[in-house]
C-alpha cells in the first residue's frame, strides 16, 4: 500500500515538474539570436548581438510583451554551413518561431533559406544583400538598408560632394572600383555599375580581388596606371588598412577614396591606418547623424542605448550594434506587442506589415514600413567621412554633422608621415 | 617593368610564406604529424608582438627576440602534453588533437582580445625605397630578410651540427636512429618547439604589415600546406623555395591576370606540379606513409 503512495506521489510530482516545465516556457517569448560570434565577421556579429540584447533587457524591464519576458537563444554562425545547421538547431530543438541575425550576407542567405523552409519568421538587422529579400520569402524581413542604398550612396558622394569640390562635371571623374569577391563585394557590383551609369559615369576599371589577400600590389599598379580621381571600395577590414598602406607606398593618388560600408565604416580603419583614415568617406547605416533631426523619443531612446552599450560591451556600439539594436526594437515594441506576444508566423507577418513608423522614429533616423518583399522602405545611406579619427555625417545636409573635408585628398608626398 | 615590380613583391611575400612553410614540413618529417594549428602559432606570435609593442613599447621586430623564446616554450609544453600521447596514433587522431588545439587557440585569443582587427602605427610602416624602377616597402624587406636568413640559418643548421643531423636522422628512420642512441623523443619535442617558434617570428615579422585577429592564422595555414606539399613534405629546402614560388605566381597572376585570381591561380600551379611530381619539387615518394614496426 505504501508502494502504491509512493509511486502515486512520484507521478504527481513529475506531472507538476511538467506543467511547471511547460508554465515556464509559456512565459517567456523564445526568439532565436543568429550571429557569426566566432571567425572573421565576429567584431559586427558581436555587436549586433550585444544591440539586439540591449533590446531586450530595456523591454523586458518594461515589464516585457503583454506580460511575459522576452528570452534569446543565441547561435554562433561564423559561415553559411554552420547558418544552416545553428538555424535548424535553433527552429527544430528550440523551438523558436523567430529568428533575428545575422550580420554577414552569405551566412544571412543561408539562415534565412533554412527559416523560410521551417515557415518561421527571419528578422535581419543589418545585411545589405539584396537577394536576402527578393527571393519571395514569405516570412523574411529586413529592418536595414540594402546594398542598393550603399551604391547609391557611393556615387552620391561622387556628384554631390567630389565632383563639385574639384570643380568638375561627374561624367568627368575618373571612377576605379575595388570589390572584394565574396558575396559582398559581388552583390556591390551591378548596383554600383547601375548607380554610376545614372550618374553618367563610366568606370575605368573593376577589379575584384580576395579580401584574404596579404599583398594588395597587383591592384594598387593597375589603379596607378589608370589615374584615378576616385577609388570606389567594397572592403573587409584587413585589406582595407592594407590598400591604404599600399597606395601610400607605391604613391598611388586619388582625390577621394569612397567606401560602402564593412571595412570602412569601422574604428579598425583608424587603428591601422591613423591619420591616414581621415578623409575616407564611407555610406551606409549610421548613427552618427545630427540627432537634432530624430523625434524626441527615439533622441531619448538612443542616448539610453548608448549608456547601456557601452556598459554591457565595454567599448561604444559600432552602427552594426546600433542596428541590432533598433531592428530588434521595431520587433519587440512595434509588432509583437500587436500579436500579444504570439511568435506564430502568420500573425507576426500580419503585425509586421502593419507596422508604421515615419522617418526620424528609429535611433538613426529610420522610420519602418516593409515593402511587399519584406524590406524596410524607410531606410536609406548616409555618406560619411573620417575626420581626425572619428566618422562624420556629410549628407544629406539635414542629417549631417560636419561639412567634408579634404576633398579633393592632398597627394602623398604632402601628406604628413604618422 | 611593372612585371618586375610584381616578381619583387611576390618573393618578399614569399619569404613570409616560406618561414611559416619550413616549421610545418619540419615537424611534418621528423613527427609525421600534419600540424593544423600552425597558423595559430603565428596568430600567437602576432597578438604577442602586438601586446607587447602596445603595453611596453617595444618595436615588433625587436619583440621577435620576446616571441620566439617565448612560442619556443609553448611549443615544448604542447609536445609534451598533447603531441607527444598520440604520436604513435593514427592520423585521424593526430588531425583531431592538432584541429583542436587550432580551435581553442583561436577561440582562447577571441575571449582575451576580442575579434576586433588590431595593428600597430610605426613611423616606417609606409617607409619605401626605390631600386630603379622598383618599389621596395621597409616591412615587406625587413620580413623577408629575416625569414630568409632564418630559413638559411635553419638549413645550416639541419646539415652541420649535431642535434641538426639528428633531426635528419630521426625524419629519414625513427626506429634506426633510436638504435643508434638519439633521444628520439628529445628531438621531437625540439622539432616541434622550432616550428612553433619560427611561425610566431614570422607572426611578428608580419605585424607592422597587416592586422591581427584571431582568425589571422587561417589564411596563412592554407597556404603554408600548400607550400610544404608543393616543396615536397618533410623537405625544409623545398618549402622555401616553393614558398618564394607561391608568392611570386600570387602578385605576378594577380597583376597579369586579375586580383581576384592570385589564389586561384596558385592553386593550379599546386595541383599541375602534383601531376607532374607527386611527392612535390623537393620530397620522396611515400614520405607521408610512416613504417611502423
Amino acid at each position: 500500500m505504501v508502494k502504491t503512495y509512493k509511486s502515486i506521489a512520484a507521478a504527481l510530482s513529475l506531472a507538476l515538474l511538467f506543467a511547471g516545465g511547460t508554465a515556464a516556457a509559456a512565459d517567456t517569448i523564445k526568439i532565436g539570436v543568429l550571429n557569426p560570434l566566432s571567425g572573421s565577421l565576429a567584431s559586427l556579429g558581436n555587436d549586433s548581438t550585444t544591440g539586439a540584447e540591449v533590446a531586450r533587457d530595456m523591454v523586458n524591464e518594461r515589464g516585457g510583451i503583454a506580460g511575459k519576458q522576452v528570452e534569446y537563444f543565441k547561435a554562433d554562425a561564423p559561415n553559411a554551413t554552420a547558418a544552416v545547421t545553428e538555424a535548424a538547431r535553433l527552429l527544430d530543438q528550440e523551438k523558436v518561431k523567430i529568428i533575428i541575425g545575422a550580420y554577414g550576407s552569405s551566412i544571412s542567405l543561408a539562415a534565412s533559406g533554412e527559416a523560410e523552409k521551417h515557415k518561421a519568421i527571419f528578422w535581419e538587422m543589418n545585411s545589405g544583400s539584396l537577394k536576402i529579400t527578393g527571393r519571395g520569402h514569405r516570412y523574411t524581413f529586413r529592418t536595414t538598408l540594402t546594398f542598393k542604398n550603399l551604391a547609391e550612396g557611393a556615387v552620391t558622394a561622387i556628384t554631390q560632394i567630389v565632383a563639385p569640390a574639384t570643380k568638375m562635371k561627374p561624367a568627368d571623374v575618373r571612377v576605379v572600383m575595388m570589390l572584394e569577391d565574396s558575396a559582398y563585394g559581388s552583390g556591390m557590383r551591378p548596383l554600383l555599375e547601375e548607380a554610376l551609369e545614372k550618374a553618367g559615369i563610366k568606370p575605368l576599371a573593376i577589379e575584384m580581388y580576395s579580401a584574404k589577400s596579404t599583398d594588395l600590389s597587383p591592384l594598387v599598379l593597375r589603379f596607378k596606371a589608370l589615374k584615378p580621381d576616385v577609388v570606389i571600395a567594397s572592403s573587409y577590414a584587413n585589406d582595407a588598412i592594407l590598400f591604404v598602406h599600399q597606395a601610400r607606398q607605391f604613391d598611388l593618388n586619388f582625390k577621394a577614396l569612397i567606401g560602402t560600408g564593412a571595412g570602412h565604416g569601422r574604428p579598425g580603419l583608424v587603428e591601422g591606418l591613423g591619420k591616414d583614415a581621415d578623409g575616407i568617406f564611407t555610406t551606409g547605416a549610421t548613427m552618427t547623424i545630427n540627432s537634432g533631426g530624430l523625434k524626441p523619443e527615439a533622441k531619448a531612446l538612443l542616448e539610453d542605448f548608448e549608456k547601456r552599450f557601452q556598459a554591457k560591451a565595454g567599448h561604444p556600439s559600432s552602427t552594426h550594434g546600433a542596428m541590432g539594436f533598433m531592428g530588434a526594437w521595431f520587433l519587440l515594441t512595434e509588432v509583437l506587442p500587436k500579436t500579444g506576444g504570439d511568435t506564430d508566423p502568420e500573425k507576426v507577418r500580419a503585425a509586421a506589415m502593419d507596422a508604421s513608423i515615419p522617418i526620424g522614429g528609429g535611433i538613426n533616423g529610420y522610420g519602418l514600413k516593409f515593402d511587399a518583399e519584406g524590406q524596410n522602405e524607410r531606410s536609406f545611406g548616409v555618406v560619411q567621412q573620417w575626420q581626425d579619427g572619428t566618422l562624420a555625417a556629410v549628407y544629406p545636409k539635414e542629417l549631417a554633422t560636419a561639412a567634408p573635408v579634404l576633398v579633393p585628398l592632398p597627394e602623398w608626398k604632402d601628406r604628413p608621415k604618422q | 617593368m611593372i612585371i618586375l615590380q610584381a616578381v619583387v613583391s611576390g618573393l618578399l611575400l614569399g619569404g613570409v610564406y616560406a618561414l611559416v612553410s619550413v616549421g610545418l614540413t619540419l615537424i611534418f618529417g621528423v613527427l609525421r604529424i600534419a600540424n593544423f594549428a600552425h597558423g595559430e602559432f603565428l596568430m600567437a606570435g602576432m597578438f604577442l608582438a602586438w601586446v607587447l609593442h602596445e603595453q611596453a613599447g617595444i618595436d615588433p621586430y625587436l619583440g621577435c627576440f620576446i616571441v620566439g623564446p617565448v612560442l619556443f616554450a609553448a611549443g615544448l609544453i604542447i609536445e609534451r602534453l598533447l603531441i607527444r600521447p598520440v604520436i604513435k596514433a593514427s592520423h585521424m587522431t593526430q588531425i583531431f588533437v592538432t584541429v583542436g588545439l587550432a580551435v581553442f587557440l583561436q577561440n582562447g585569443a577571441l575571449m582575451i582580445w576580442g575579434a576586433d582587427y588590431h595593428s600597430v602605427v610605426l613611423s616606417y610602416a609606409d617607409t619605401v625605397w626605390f631600386v630603379g624602377p622598383v618599389v621596395l616597402s621597409l616591412p615587406r624587406v625587413v620580413a623577408f630578410a629575416v625569414a630568409m636568413a632564418l630559413c638559411l640559418a635553419l638549413l645550416a643548421f639541419l646539415r652541420w651540427t649535431y642535434w641538426g643531423k639528428a633531426v635528419r636522422a630521426t625524419a629519414e628512420d625513427r626506429e634506426i636512429a633510436r638504435v643508434m642512441g638519439i633521444e628520439t623523443e628529445q628531438i621531437y619535442a625540439f622539432t616541434f618547439a622550432t616550428g612553433a617558434a619560427l611561425a610566431g617570428i614570422a607572426g611578428a615579422l608580419l605585424l607592422p604589415i597587416y592586422a591581427v585577429s584571431p582568425s589571422v592564422g587561417v589564411q596563412f595555414v592554407l597556404v603554408a600546406f600548400i607550400v610544404a606539399v608543393l616543396g615536397g613534405l618533410g623537405s625544409a629546402l623545398g618549402a622555401i623555395i616553393a614558398g618564394l614560388a607561391i608568392g611570386v605566381v600570387e602578385v605576378l597572376s594577380g597583376f597579369l591576370i586579375a586580383p581576384g585570381l592570385q589564389q586561384a591561380v596558385y592553386f593550379v600551379v599546386f595541383l599541375l606540379v602534383l601531376i607532374i611530381r607527386p611527392a612535390g619539387l623537393f620530397g620522396r615518394r611515400g614520405a607521408e606513409e610512416l613504417v611502423v614496426t
